[in-house]
C-alpha cells in the first residue's frame, strides 16, 4: 500500500511545486499594469509651463532668462525606494495661476465669481469649478508629469496610476488658508500651487493627481471628482474609470460605470480602498460627482 | 500569462480563500464557544438536529454572525496590503510578513468575536443573576436565546468598527 502511495505524493508534491513557481516568479518581473512597480534609482528633474510644453524638455532646456522656483520632493516610492524629483514652476505661471482662481476682498459680482474659479449652485452660494481649474491647469502639467515620471523610472508602457497615488498621498495634508495672497480661495490650492506650496488637503490632492494622471501617456481612463457631505463633516476623493479588482470598493454611475476611489489623503491606501469612515460618508452623505476628462 | 489577468486570478484567489476561512472560523468558532461557555454540556450538533431547539440555533447564529462581522472586517485592510505587495514585488520576506498577517488577522477576529460574545453573556448574566440562561435555552425557552442574540448583534455591531483599526495597526496593513 505504502509503496503504491509515495510515488503519486511525490508527484503530487512535485506538482504544486510547480504551480508555486509558475505563479509567484512572474510577480517579480516589472509589469505594465497599473499596480506596476519601478527598479532603479535617480532623480529627475524637468520645467513646468508653457515653454516646456512647446518642446523643450530635460535638463539641457534652461531658459536662463526665465525666473523659476525649484521644488524638490523626497518621497518613498511603491517599491519602498528612496525618490527625489525636482519641479521648476515658471515664476509667471504661478503669478497667472494665482491670480485666476480666488475672489479679491470686497468683489460680490457673480460675474466675476464664476470667472475666478467658482461655480454657482444656489443663489448665492457657490463652489470651486474644478473642471475649469483642472482644464486650465493641464497647460503647465505635461512637463511635471513627465519630472515625476522620469523619477519613478517606470518601464515604458507601465502604468504610472500607483506610483503617482503613493507621490500624492506623500505631500503632507495641510488646510490650505482661506485668502492667498489677498484673494478668497475658500481652502483650496490649484495643482500649480499646491506643488508650490508642497501642500494641500484632499480635494487640493485629489485634483493634483487628476493633472498628473491626465497628462500622462500611459495612464488611461476617465477621471472624476468625488465629494461627499454628511452633516457638515466632508471629504472628496479621485474617481477613475477602471475596472475593480476583487475586494476593491467601487462607486457606480449609471451613465459612466464603474469608478475606483483613489484616497489622496493619507499614504497606505492602495487603488480602490478607503478607510471604513471614508466609505461610511459616502454611502451616507450627499455625493456630488464631478467630470473632468 | 497575461500580468492582468495573473493578478485578476490570484486577487480572486486570496479574496475567495479569505471568504472562505473566514466562513470556517466563525462556525467552528461559534460551536467550540458554546461547548466552552456551557462546559461541554450541550451537544450543539445533537440539540439542534435531533431535539430541534431553535433556542440553540438562535444563539449559534448570533455567535456566528458576530464572529463573522469581525473576520469580514479583516478582508479590506488584507486586501489592500496584498494589492501593495504585489506592486512593489513579492519577495520571500514580505510573502511571509503577508502570510503570518493574514493568519493573525483572522485570529485577532476570532478573539475579537469571543471577547464580545463574553461582554455580552457578562452583561446578561449581571443583569439576571437568577436565572441560568443556559438550561433554560436546553429547556427551549426561545425567548432568553432572543434576547442573547439580541444583546450580541447590538454588542457585535458596537465593536465592528474598530477591528479594522486594529488589524491596521497590528500588522501594518
Amino acid at each position: 500500500m505504502n509503496a503504491k502511495t509515495k510515488p503519486i505524493n511525490r508527484t503530487i508534491a512535485l506538482l504544486s511545486v510547480l504551480v508555486m513557481i509558475t505563479l509567484f516568479i512572474p510577480l517579480r518581473k516589472s509589469t505594465p499594469f497599473y499596480l506596476s512597480f519601478s527598479r532603479l534609482d535617480g532623480r529627475s528633474q524637468s520645467f513646468a509651463g508653457s515653454k516646456q510644453a512647446n518642446g523643450k524638455k530635460g535638463e539641457g532646456a534652461f531658459p536662463k532668462k526665465e525666473k523659476y522656483f525649484q521644488r524638490n520632493y523626497k518621497w518613498l516610492g511603491v517599491s519602498k525606494k528612496q525618490r527625489e524629483t525636482i519641479f521648476h514652476i515658471y515664476e509667471k505661471d504661478v503669478k497667472k495661476e494665482i491670480k485666476s482662481f480666488g475672489v479679491p476682498h470686497g468683489q460680490k459680482s457673480p460675474l466675476v465669481i464664476r470667472k475666478k474659479g467658482y461655480m454657482q449652485f444656489a443663489p448665492d452660494q457657490y463652489m470651486v469649478n474644478y473642471k475649469q481649474i483642472f482644464q486650465r491647469n493641464r497647460e503647465y502639467f505635461p512637463a511635471l508629469t513627465s519630472s515625476l515620471l522620469l523619477s519613478t523610472e517606470l518601464l515604458p508602457g507601465g502604468d504610472p496610476l500607483f506610483e503617482f497615488l503613493v507621490f500624492v498621498q506623500q505631500i503632507p495634508f495641510k488646510l490650505p488658508p482661506k485668502f492667498y495672497e489677498g484673494r478668497f480661495i475658500n481652502s483650496f490650492f490649484t495643482p500649480l500651487i499646491c506643488l508650490y506650496e508642497k501642500y494641500g488637503d484632499c480635494d487640493t490632492k485629489s485634483l493634483l493627481l487628476a493633472e498628473f494622471l491626465d497628462t500622462s501617456k500611459d495612464a488611461k481612463g476617465k477621471v472624476a471628482i468625488v465629494l461627499a457631505d454628511y452633516f457638515g463633516t466632508s471629504h472628496s476623493i479621485l474617481a477613475i474609470n477602471r475596472k475593480p479588482l476583487p475586494g476593491m470598493t467601487t462607486l457606480y454611475h449609471p451613465q459612466k460605470g464603474y469608478f475606483i476611489p483613489l484616497e489622496t489623503s493619507a499614504p497606505g491606501w492602495s487603488p480602490g480602498f478607503l478607510s471604513k469612515n471614508v466609505t461610511d460618508l459616502f454611502q451616507r452623505g450627499h455625493v456630488f460627482f464631478i467630470d473632468l476628462n | 500569462m497575461n500580468e492582468m489577468s495573473q493578478l485578476r486570478i490570484l486577487s480572486t484567489v486570496i479574496y475567495l480563500a479569505l471568504i472562505f476561512i473566514s466562513s470556517i472560523v466563525s462556525v467552528l468558532g461559534s460551536i467550540g464557544i458554546i461547548s466552552f461557555l456551557t462546559r461541554k454540556s450541550i451537544d450543539v450538533k445533537e440539540e439542534i438536529v435531533k431535539n430541534k431547539n431553535v433556542g440553540i440555533a438562535l444563539v449559534l447564529v448570533s455567535f456566528i454572525w458576530a464572529i463573522g462581522r469581525m473576520c469580514i472586517e479583516t478582508v479590506r485592510p488584507i486586501m489592500n496590503a496584498w494589492y501593495s505587495g504585489y506592486a512593489s514585488g513579492f519577495t520571500f520576506k514580505t510573502i511571509l510578513f503577508f502570510s503570518l498577517g493574514f493568519l493573525g488577522s483572522l485570529l485577532v477576529a476570532l478573539i475579537s468575536g469571543t471577547l464580545i460574545i463574553f461582554l455580552s453573556m457578562r452583561i446578561l448574566m449581571v443583569l439576571t443573576r437568577d436565572v441560568d440562561e443556559w438550561l433554560e435555552i436546553k429547556q427551549g425557552n426561545t425567548a432568553v436565546a432572543l434576547v442573547i442574540s439580541a444583546t450580541i448583534f447590538v454588542v457585535g455591531m458596537f465593536f465592528e468598527s474598530i477591528i479594522s483599526y486594529i488589524v491596521i495597526h497590528m500588522f501594518g496593513f
